[in-house]
Parts: structure tokens; C-alpha cells; sequence
């Protein structure tokens, strides 16, 4: 299985986004409550929801871009969308920035 | 190749001019007459501005004008209005020069003109954001800025202050919390990485008193190092179990972020990979 990284946001293709997955109205992945800063995926791409997890359609190649973090460029296909995680003796929690 | 237009051009030479770090300026009279020249653009009535001397303070007062208008409707409309319409008089200044840039030759741009330009004025004359209710225009006089190049930032200092106290705390950009902000950064403390739950703000520590700075001030066993990664455990007993840290550093801002791990891994990339949502997807590309 392969993947993608910029800074606390990962992507791996998956073979097909969920069918009850609902669309959202941005492409925005992530966002950082310090900074403001965002994840966001530019160009013909379509951003969906199901159960907290969010998949990612790209229809042509599109840039993954963010104000610090360097573009990463995905390909034609479905992708599931995964934070960064952190230790807690009580269990996982995902990364907040 | 895209030019700016002269007019265009004025009003952001106007935006510029005016001096965000200095002391509270408000011309009310002035801002009064620019929402009575917009709602006549618009053809709406005329209403009173309330001046609320800070952002908070303002969102619970457009929640009441939003509640009293829409008694009966949702909360969460009212709530919705109080939080998610406030316009900036900045955002509007610059709609403002994308009309005269764009749609100067637009049948209607006298119209649009009217509608955007008075907004310029009010920007001068020191207002922040407002919201537009059905009884009043609630308005935000500009608070006092502090900047470090471009972004916000205040050692030891609010770099967000409004005229009725409500402050707001950066450090490089990146907000802090008050018991952070309110103490100059020679004198944060290294403890406060771990309890510390937002990991930009550990980043910020970080940055601000330095990395060995605060493993020297901590209790630790270096567990393993590797490619600039260092695996420390914390010996002073602050939870219920010891403390791992992994320090890993971003490929592309080249700052140095910690992350709490498990404690049965013993190497860097082990700890490092613990942290992935998918420890066993390849990674081909990182920044």
C-alpha cells in the first residue's frame, strides 16, 4: 500500500471511497487551530465524509498544497485521508495543531 | 499579463497606508456615514452602529440582535449569525479594489461601486469587522496589532489587544495560550512541553527556549538517536507511566516537533512509524 505525507496529513490510495460517503463543499483536509493554516487539495478533485473519515476523489492530477509544508502532486484515483497520531497512556489520540 | 488599474491601485495604497500597530484610532462619526452611504447602496434602511470594543464581546451582542430578530427560528441560526457572518472591513476595502480592477467597464459598476467604496473610508477610520443585524450594525473597532515581519507576534505581550481588554497571544504566527503569551519567553518553562496538548505549541516551546535547553532542564535517558530524530525518556515521574518523547524534524520548515510515544518502542523510526494512522503504508513522498 502506498502513500503521501505533508506534515501531520497522510494519504493512501484505496481502490473506491465508500458508497454512503457524503460530499463536502471544500477540499480543505485539514486544518491547523494555531496557524489557521490548511491542507487543501487544488485543482479536479472532490472531498468526501463517512464516520470522521475523509476520502479524497481526484479526477485529473491535482496539488496537495499547505502555506509551510511543500506541494505534493496525486494522481487520477481515490485516496483515504489519515492524521497523525500521538501516544497517550490512555490511548491514541490524533495530532492538534 | 494582468495590470492594476489606477483606481484599483488608489485603494490599495490607501490599505497600506494605514498603520496597524499604532494606538486605537476611531473616527465613529466617519463609519456611521459609511454604513449609511452602503445600506443606501443597497437599498436597505438605515440603522444605528453599536460600537463593541472587542470580538467577543461583539459575537454575544450579535447574538442577542440575531436571537431577538429570529425569536422563534432555530438557535442555531441565531448562533450561526453571531459566528459565522462577520464581515471584515478589510475583506470588504479589498472586494472594493477587485470591482474597480475587474468590472470598471460592467454596466452596473457605479452600483457596485457605491456599495463597496465606503468601506475604504471606514477602514481609515479604524473599523475591524462588523456584522449588519436587522435592527443595528454591531461594529469592531481595529485592535492594536503587533508584527514580526508579517506575522503576528508578541514576546511577553498581547499581539492582538482590543480596546476593552480582550487580548489574544502569537508567537511567530502561531496563537498561544495567555499563561504562554503573557510571559516573555526567557522566562517559559520547560515543563511545559509535557503538558502542553496542541503540538504546534510544543513547536513553538521549542523554538522559543531550544531543544536541549529544555531536555537539559528535564530529567531523560537518551533512548536512541537517528538522521537528526532522538528518542528520550522523561525519568521524573509526571503520569502514570514514563514519558517517551520521539523529536523528529519537518523536512520542510526545518523546525524540531516532539511527539509522546510508546513505551515499549526503542528505536527512532520504530517511534516514528507508531505514529503514522498507517504504520505500514509506504511512504513515497514527505514534506
Amino acid at each position: 500500500m502506498k502513500g503521501y505525507r505533508q506534515g501531520d496529513v497522510f494519504l493512501k490510495k484505496i481502490e473506491a471511497i465508500p458508497k454512503e460517503a457524503t460530499k463536502k463543499p471544500n477540499t480543505i483536509l485539514a486544518r491547523g487551530e494555531a496557524t489557521g493554516h490548511v491542507h487543501e487539495v487544488i485543482g479536479d478533485a472532490e472531498l468526501y465524509e463517512r464516520d470522521g473519515t475523509l476520502y479524497l476523489r481526484v479526477r485529473s492530477s491535482v496539488e496537495l498544497r499547505h502555506q509551510e509544508h511543500g506541494t505534493i502532486a496525486l494522481s487520477r484515483g481515490a485516496y483515504e485521508v489519515g492524521i497523525q497520531r500521538e501516544y497517550t497512556p490512555k490511548g491514541w489520540n490524533r495530532v492538534v495543531d | 499579463m494582468s495590470s492594476i488599474r489606477p483606481e484599483a491601485q488608489a485603494i490599495i495604497d490607501r490599505l497600506k497606508a494605514v498603520d496597524q500597530e499604532k494606538p486605537y484610532t476611531l473616527d465613529a462619526a466617519r463609519i456611521e456615514r459609511a454604513f449609511a452611504d452602503h445600506l443606501k447602496a443597497l437599498a436597505q434602511p438605515c440603522r444605528p452602529v453599536q460600537f463593541i470594543g472587542g470580538l467577543g464581546a461583539a459575537r454575544d451582542a450579535v447574538w442577542s440582535a440575531s436571537w431577538d430578530a429570529a425569536r422563534g427560528a432555530a438557535w442555531d441560526a441565531a448562533r450561526g449569525a453571531a459566528w459565522g457572518e462577520a464581515m471584515g472591513a478589510a475583506w470588504s476595502v479589498a472586494r472594493g479594489a477587485g470591482i474597480a480592477n475587474s468590472l470598471y467597464d460592467h454596466p452596473k459598476y457605479q452600483g457596485f461601486r457605491a456599495m463597496w467604496m465606503p468601506f475604504v473610508d471606514a477602514f481609515e477610520a479604524g473599523l475591524f469587522v462588523y456584522w449588519i443585524t436587522q435592527a443595528k450594525v454591531i461594529a469592531v473597532p481595529r485592535p492594536l496589532f503587533r508584527f514580526r515581519g508579517e506575522q503576528l507576534h508578541g514576546d511577553g505581550m498581547p499581539a492582538v489587544a482590543y480596546p476593552n481588554g480582550e487580548r489574544n497571544y502569537f508567537w511567530r504566527g502561531v496563537r498561544i495560550p495567555e499563561e504562554w503569551g503573557g510571559v516573555h519567553s526567557e522566562h517559559w518553562r520547560p515543563e511545559w512541553l509535557l503538558a502542553a496538548k496542541n503540538a504546534e505549541h510544543r513547536r513553538v516551546l521549542i523554538q522559543g527556549l531550544g531543544y536541549h535547553r529544555i531536555m537539559a532542564a528535564l530529567p531523560n535517558t537518551l533512548i536512541h538517536s537517528q538522521d537528526g530524530m532522538e528518542l528520550r525518556e522523561i525519568t521524573q515521574i509526571v503520569d502514570v507511566e514514563p514519558i517517551r518523547l520521539l523529536k523528529v524534524v519537518c523536512p520542510s520548515t526545518g523546525f524540531a516537533h516532539v511527539l509522546r510515544v510508546p513505551t515499549g518502542v526503542d528505536t527512532c523510526e520504530e517511534a516514528r512509524r507508531t505514529t503514522f494512522p498507517w504504520p505500514d503504508v509506504e511512504i513515497m513522498k514527505e514534506t
